[in-house]
């Protein structure tokens, strides 16, 4: 019995461009990078979205090649995450045809383009694997966004209280945060006049 | 009497056509080099898009309907398919492979062949 051999990749959408979603600036780049696609983004209009790069970079011919075995096994516009069934023998037509996609597929003619860049992070013989996989890359990114997010906020006064002990006066330290770099310009002109007056 | 020495020529660089513009016109203007590189590119583009454009084709001679290029030898077999499939409905022209080898002597000489045997 002749087995049709499968290759499935698990895609991540990212957007990469923080100005079309301005009033999000404030996140930190994990969380801005994987944000959630608009809904209108359907697994149809994907498929249809990769046929027709496919056909732009590899004509007819590559067309014809990848057709047949090209499905979207699972988009979730939520987490921006698809895994797509291909064909063992030309996976790499249509993973290049991903990398050459720059924006979402449109819904109607009249609506607005959205740029984006497709990222293949794995490459699996079972859809297992890839499930697999797209669960583990979610808890990271969980884990990872936590962590920025409240690194950010309090890295600056964590190292200051570590530095002088538990009992200290916030309103002191606001203080002498507030004018950090005059000591170091000091020391700079010092040293320029110390080797002017040595030459 | 010295030893005779062989030796074998693999891999030849390019692969040589001889092709033919067919018309459906009854007398169709005169063929020249850009017109021959505008067709070739649309013949690529629809059979192997980007990547067949991006196939370095050099035109060695355009005379009077009759074309001879030269692309490289991993190529030859897709550009060779992709004229053969090609029309361009509008204008009512394809290409005709005429010859294909991987030697510009042998190539050229079978168009005399054609003359004695063909029309």
């Amino acid at each position: 019995m002749v087995r049709v051999k499968h290759r499935y990749l698990l895609l991540n959408i990212l957007y990469p461009e923080p100005e079309q979603y301005p009033w999000k600036a404030s996140l930190p780049d994990t969380i801005q990078f994987h944000h959630p696609s608009p809904d209108d983004l359907t697994p149809q209009l994907l498929a249809r979205a990769i046929k027709d790069q496919i056909s732009i970079l590899y004509g007819d011919y590559g067309a014809g090649l990848t057709n047949n075995g090209l499905n979207i096994k699972y988009l979730s516009p939520a987490t921006s995450t698809a895994i797509i069934r291909c064909s063992r023998d030309n996976y790499r037509l249509v993973w290049a045809a991903l990398t050459y996609m720059t924006q979402l597929p449109k819904s109607s003619r009249f609506a607005q383009a959205r740029s984006c860049v497709m990222q293949v992070v794995r490459v699996s013989g079972t859809i297992k694997k890839s499930e697999e996989e797209a669960i583990r890359r979610a808890k990271n990114a969980i884990l990872k966004a936590k962590k920025d997010a409240a690194g950010s906020a309090t890295e600056g006064l964590n190292a200051i209280l570590d530095q002088f002990g538990p009992d200290v006066d916030l309103e002191v330290l606001r203080q002498k945060r507030s004018k950090p770099i005059a000591t170091l310009e000091d020391e700079d002109d010092d040293d320029l006049e110390m080797m002017s007056g040595s030459d | 009497m010295p030893a005779s020495q062989s030796f074998t020529i693999r891999d030849f660089p390019f692969t040589y056509l001889h092709l033919t513009l067919l018309s459906t016109s009854p007398s169709p203007p005169p063929l020249d080099g850009l017109t021959a590189h505008k067709h070739l590119t649309a013949a690529l583009r629809q059979f192997l898009g980007i990547t067949g454009t991006a196939i370095p084709i050099d035109i060695l001679k355009v005379d009077d309907g009759d074309v001879w290029i030269r692309v490289p030898r991993e190529d030859g077999a897709a550009v060779a398919a992709a004229l053969g499939n090609w029309v361009d409905a509008g204008e009512g022209v394809s290409w005709r492979i005429r010859g294909r080898g991987q030697w510009l002597g042998a190539l050229v000489a079978r168009t005399g062949l054609e003359k004695v045997w063909g029309k």
